[in-house]
């Protein structure tokens, strides 16, 4: 199972997935940051004060960081941060939904809008686990990284 | 699993500065601080009469209404821009206020929607269709946002010159005003947002349809 997992083929294929994921979703919500914007002021969990800058900042770290992975620069860092990512917007979710909110999920913009339910809890799990393949196993073909000499 | 937590931090605060920076020189980039309103609430003035009388079927609806009240028009827009320069609002936009009544779905509240009602505007029902079936305002047309291109055929007997009203379960959903979003891109031209939507409508009493009368 550990050698399957860690298949480095399969890792490129995680990366790639990830990588398209959230470039895609990242630039969907650039598009459009009103959208954006009220899409995160739906869900009622941020001080309104505090939804723009996060409505800014959110979609570049999403677009940088799977270029990064799919390029493979720091690739264990960048799957950090998107798992990181996943989680909030995994405890978003879940927490709307036991609040029985009805709203638009918000997570690929106004073109890619869907309704928030379990299937983007799934959804989200799915692309977390490829996360964590990420950080565990070591992605070695088509990386960029050099030794780095801070450590 | 050795990750290096300053070169997340830094990717992270790249990032974000590059997205600060693009949404500063960009012109659709939104403030840093979001303005606490996103609804445009309808001035009582912009609920006039539109119908010679009230019309019960929506297939009945006709484009007549546009024509008689030019005079009321203008009395409108000027409100409308008060309004507007009160809010903030950006010359550009102010512009575009001449062209046409409404620049955006406007809100009414519970009292503004009955007004509206007892004109014969037309409700359209933005939450699934299954909510729907158990319980709408009466006169209401189905059109659940999820379910667009599938109830879109509803929408073919109202012009896009009469009023429509959006509304969805409460204050709790977006529905009504993403579908009021939409349908105001689509063409329409006064569309108002029921906010309260449903449930206040249903606690204040007033005219609905439920799944036990049709049985």
């Amino acid at each position: 199972m550990k050698r399957f997992l860690s298949n480095q083929y399969l890792l490129i294929l995680a990366r790639y997935v990830l990588g398209v994921v959230f470039i895609y979703a990242g630039i969907e919500k650039i598009a459009d940051p009103v959208f954006f914007s009220d899409s995160i002021s739906n869900y009622k969990l941020l001080p309104e004060a505090a939804v723009n800058f996060f409505a800014i900042t959110l979609p570049w770290i999403e677009v940088v960081a799977g270029i990064l992975l799919i390029f493979g620069v720091a690739v264990k860092e960048n799957a950090f941060i998107i798992n990181a990512m996943l989680i909030v917007f995994i405890v978003a979710i879940v927490i709307s939904l036991a609040r029985g909110l009805n709203i638009d999920c918000g997570c690929f913009g106004r073109e890619g809008s869907s309704e928030l339910g379990w299937l983007k809890v799934i959804e989200n799990l799915l692309l977390f686990s490829l996360g964590v393949l990420l950080i565990v196993f070591d992605s070695k073909i088509l990386v960029l990284n050099k030794k780095d000499p801070i450590t | 699993m050795k990750i290096k937590y300053y070169i997340v931090l830094h990717i992270i605060l790249v990032s974000s500065i590059i997205g600060l920076f693009i949404n500063h020189i960009s012109s659709e980039g939104i403030p840093l601080i979001k303005e606490k309103r996103e609804l445009v609430w309808a001035d009582d003035s912009l609920l006039v009469k539109q119908f010679p009388e009230r019309i019960e079927e929506t297939t009945e609806l006709t484009k007549e209404e546009t024509a008689p009240e030019l005079s009321d028009d203008k009395a409108k827009i000027k409100v409308e821009e008060e309004k507007k320069t009160e809010a903030g609002i950006t010359p550009d936009e102010k512009h575009n206020v001449k062209e046409i009544a409404f620049t955006e779905p406007k809100a009414v509240t519970l009292a503004q929607a009955l007004v509206l009602y007892n004109q014969g505007v037309v409700f359209l029902d933005a939450r699934d269709n299954y909510f729907y079936r158990e319980g709408h305002i009466k006169g209401a047309v189905s059109l659940p946002y999820y379910q667009f291109e599938e109830f879109e055929h509803n929408l073919k007997n109202i012009s896009k010159d009469q009023p429509i009203v959006t509304y969805c379960d409460g204050t709790d959903c977006d529905l009504s005003v993403t579908l009021a979003n939409k349908l105001f891109k689509m063409g329409y031209k006064r569309v108002y947002i029921f906010f309260d939507g449903w449930v206040e409508w249903n606690n204040a009493g007033y005219s609905i349809v439920s799944e036990t009368d049709n049985q």
